[in-house]
């Protein structure tokens, strides 16, 4: 990835299955492996690369449901997810020191990469049950974006973040009709570009 | 409902991002994970965070996703990370790159 020609330096802190869609859980992924329209955005953009680990991957492993917010909101989890935090905001802290624009881009909705809302249901436990496709979401951070924001914000770094929309993460079934996100392809890339080059 | 997902993954250094190889890979529909440069933190960060990326490749391996590492020749993570997953006796394809 080239670096800035002139201004501030810039840093993307990228959700991991950005670059990588077999970390997805089966049956939601629209991509095969890199979301490449987003990588050209970045390029265009002049952003160094840095993929944030998975930790619903190595917390849960690929055999997981679909889960939503309040099945990885354990102590455990969340004690994975702030460990692994506090090393990567230790990783990103030269950048800052550096001047670097640092950005997050997570993942819609999701219960653990969702910066503006996450995937929510009250009634999902116990005995497994046929799910309709429909996502039940909430206003909210998933609980990796939680703990990462508080480290980062702990160790001094600034960043602004942004989650893509669910259009272009989930198949068009499990896009819930909210007015926190673009409903349209066309309109969430635009978002996502102008987030980028602000 | 249908998977998308390639199951086909290329693990690499950080500072290989943007070659024509690794460009190559990702038109061919390969999912990236990206070893970062960790020797700004101390022994036990970049450990773990090193440890972290194994557990993940250990999971891919489990799902029978196909593994590629690509190891340049002073690629000291990648070399580091072979043998936390040889340790573990997990087999991934090596690549030798210039």
């Amino acid at each position: 990835m080239s670096k800035r020609v002139s201004g501030s330096p810039k840093l993307a802190l990228l959700g991991h299955c950005i670059l990588n869609q077999n970390a997805r859980a089966p049956g939601i992924a629209l991509h095969r492996g890199v979301i490449t329209p987003l990588m050209e955005i970045l390029e265009q953009s002049h952003y160094e690369l840095m993929q944030l680990p998975c930790p619903e991957t190595s917390f849960t492993g690929l055999a997981r449901w679909w889960f939503v917010y309040e099945q990885y909101d354990s102590v455990n989890y969340r004690r994975h997810c702030a460990k692994l935090a506090r090393a990567t905001a230790e990783l990103v802290k030269p950048y800052s020191k550096k001047g670097y624009d640092i950005v997050i881009v997570g993942l819609g909705i999701s219960p653990s990469c969702g910066v503006r809302m996450r995937q929510t249901n009250k009634a999902w436990r116990g005995r497994p049950f046929s799910v309709d496709d429909t996502a039940s979401v909430e206003d909210g951070k998933g609980v990796w974006m939680q703990e990462l924001e508080k480290a980062l914000t702990s160790v001094g770094v600034n960043f602004r973040s942004l989650d893509m929309a669910p259009v272009l993460l989930y198949p068009p079934g499990r896009v819930p009709k909210v007015s926190e996100y673009p409903s349209s392809e066309a309109n969430a890339w635009k978002e996502l570009k102008d987030f980028l080059e602000a | 409902m249908k998977d998308m997902r390639s199951k086909q993954i290329v693990v690499l250094e950080a500072k290989h991002m943007g070659s024509d190889l690794v460009r190559g890979y990702m038109h061919e529909g390969y999912g990236m994970i990206q070893i970062p440069d960790l020797s700004s933190l101390a022994k036990s960060s970049s450990d773990y965070l090193l440890t972290v990326i194994v557990d993940e490749i250990h999971e891919f391996i489990k799902d029978g996703q196909h593994v590629v590492v690509l190891e340049g020749k002073k690629d000291l993570w990648v070399r580091s990370l072979l043998f936390k997953l040889s340790k573990r006796q997990l087999d991934v394809k090596v690549t030798k790159i210039s």
